[in-house]
């Protein structure tokens, strides 16, 4: 894309976006668009996706869609967010390498209860996109009133514009350590835009955190740090594990918390509320 | 209505209801292949019969919008943790309008929001396949969604809309 800014026929300038911007967008938008080759053709695809450390990870199955991207490992990432009544909005592509991951049973329940096969059983392929260029840019509309640029974004309300940029260079801006209240914790995380955070302690990540989940205990313990509203799990992480058989670490761990705590639970109803 | 798979919860969505849907989105998404990767921009889109037009300003996606080149678009609206919702993909082949009748004409619509310079090309895009899926899946049914304790790792979901490859249209 041009870097320079662009006037448009009916006074809109389109605006490049930095990249640390362009991240904070896919971390907070929920759906994103795949761009696959498949046969020779372009294909998109919807996925669900969480940013991982400026990766992409999601999840397919046996599809299209995962030949395209193990055949052809270049593809493309693209989030955006529209809001046809002002007019106005935001598009962020990432292009980039697809690494396909076989965890054929890493994510399903824990081995001691009877294994159903999910509903999406299938979908056991995780994919990882490591960009190789990101690249964003969001319509300003110069006539008529201001436009609130945050009405067109998805996922958690943005952190306002006034607050600290987040992370100069790389790295998170912020560590959220067992120690971190509760609040303090949830505002990290909505100024990082994201759905999850990583807590961690002296840089190694002990656990994971989400939204919904801050949003809950910064309502029933306001007063309360990470560490009180955490559970402890021994998780065993191999020193040389790649992030996805950690996350499945972390994962297992969690399953094996909530059934300690509720024997009765079946592995059938485990996963209903 | 399409049928609905029990296992799944996915709904095939018939060729009417796609094109139904395709009319009504208010914005797209087009993959062309550029430098051999393919890549998705947000476009608007209009129906035309049974075609899909475009507005492309220069630039390196024009530069994959050739004459026959393979696109496809796609249209979706999904909530946000992507288990309701339906998505439409059309696969096709790229058709730069030449005629300056019909380009007059596109150009008489109202000026959409993914606009960018002063000089579009408009490009018809011809279906080879039209493939539309809906999930109704309500039950919060995967395990991340039950929250033990603090530490859960969100759910990630997959592209259930790829579980299955897309049928030939006639």
């Amino acid at each position: 894309m041009d870097p320079s800014t662009t006037r448009t026929d009916d006074a809109a300038i389109l605006v490049p976006l930095p990249a640390e911007e362009c991240w904070r967008l896919l971390g907070g938008a929920p759906i994103g668009r795949i761009g696959v080759i498949t046969r020779h053709e372009p294909e998109i695809y919807p996925v669900n996706h969480i940013v991982d450390r400026e990766t992409i990870v999601f999840r397919v199955g046996p599809s299209d869609a995962l030949l395209g991207l193990s055949m052809h490992p270049r593809v493309s990432f693209e989030v955006d967010g529209v809001d046809p009544d002002r007019r106005t909005g935001w598009s962020v592509l990432v292009k980039g390498e697809a690494e396909v991951h076989y965890e054929p049973d890493a994510l399903r329940r824990p081995t001691t209860q009877p294994v159903e096969p999910w509903p999406d059983g299938d979908r056991t392929r995780w994919i990882r996109i490591l960009p190789t260029e990101i690249t964003g840019r969001r319509i300003r509309r110069t006539g008529g009133a201001p436009v609130d640029e945050a009405r067109t974004e998805s996922g958690a309300a943005p952190a306002p514009t006034a607050a600290p940029a987040p992370a100069a260079g790389s790295g998170p801006a912020d560590e959220v350590t067992p120690a971190t209240p509760v609040p303090e914790a949830a505002a990290s995380l909505a100024a990082a835009g994201g759905r999850a955070i990583v807590v961690s302690l002296h840089g190694i990540p002990v656990g994971v955190l989400t939204a919904e989940a801050l949003a809950e205990d910064a309502a029933t313990a306001p007063g309360a740090t990470v560490e009180e509203v955490m559970d402890i799990e021994l998780v065993k992480v191999g020193p040389h594990d790649d992030e996805i058989t950690t996350l499945h670490a972390f994962t297992e761990a969690a399953w094996l918390s909530l059934l300690r705590r509720r024997p009765g639970l079946s592995a059938d109803t485990a996963a209903r509320p | 209505m399409g049928t609905i798979d029990a296992r799944t919860n996915m709904e095939r969505l018939s060729r009417a209801e796609c094109w139904k849907l395709l009319e009504q989105a208010p914005v797209g998404r087009l993959a062309v292949i550029v430098d051999g990767v393919p890549v998705v921009y947000p476009v608007n889109h209009m129906v035309e019969w049974d075609a899909i037009v475009i507005r492309s300003d220069p630039g390196s996606k024009l530069a994959g919008l050739t004459e026959g080149a393979p696109v496809s678009f796609e249209v979706d609206d999904l909530e946000p943790d992507g288990r309701r919702g339906w998505s439409v993909l059309v696969k096709g082949r790229a058709r730069p309008m030449r005629d300056p009748a019909m380009v007059a004409l596109a150009e008489r619509r109202p000026p959409a929001i993914w606009t960018t310079n002063e000089k579009p090309h408009w490009i018809r895009i011809v279906p080879t396949q039209v493939t539309g899926r809906r999930i109704w899946r309500t039950a919060d049914d995967i395990a991340g969604r039950d929250r033990p304790g603090a530490v859960v790792l969100e759910p990630l979901v997959g592209p259930e809309w790829a579980e299955e490859g897309p049928t030939a249209t006639p």
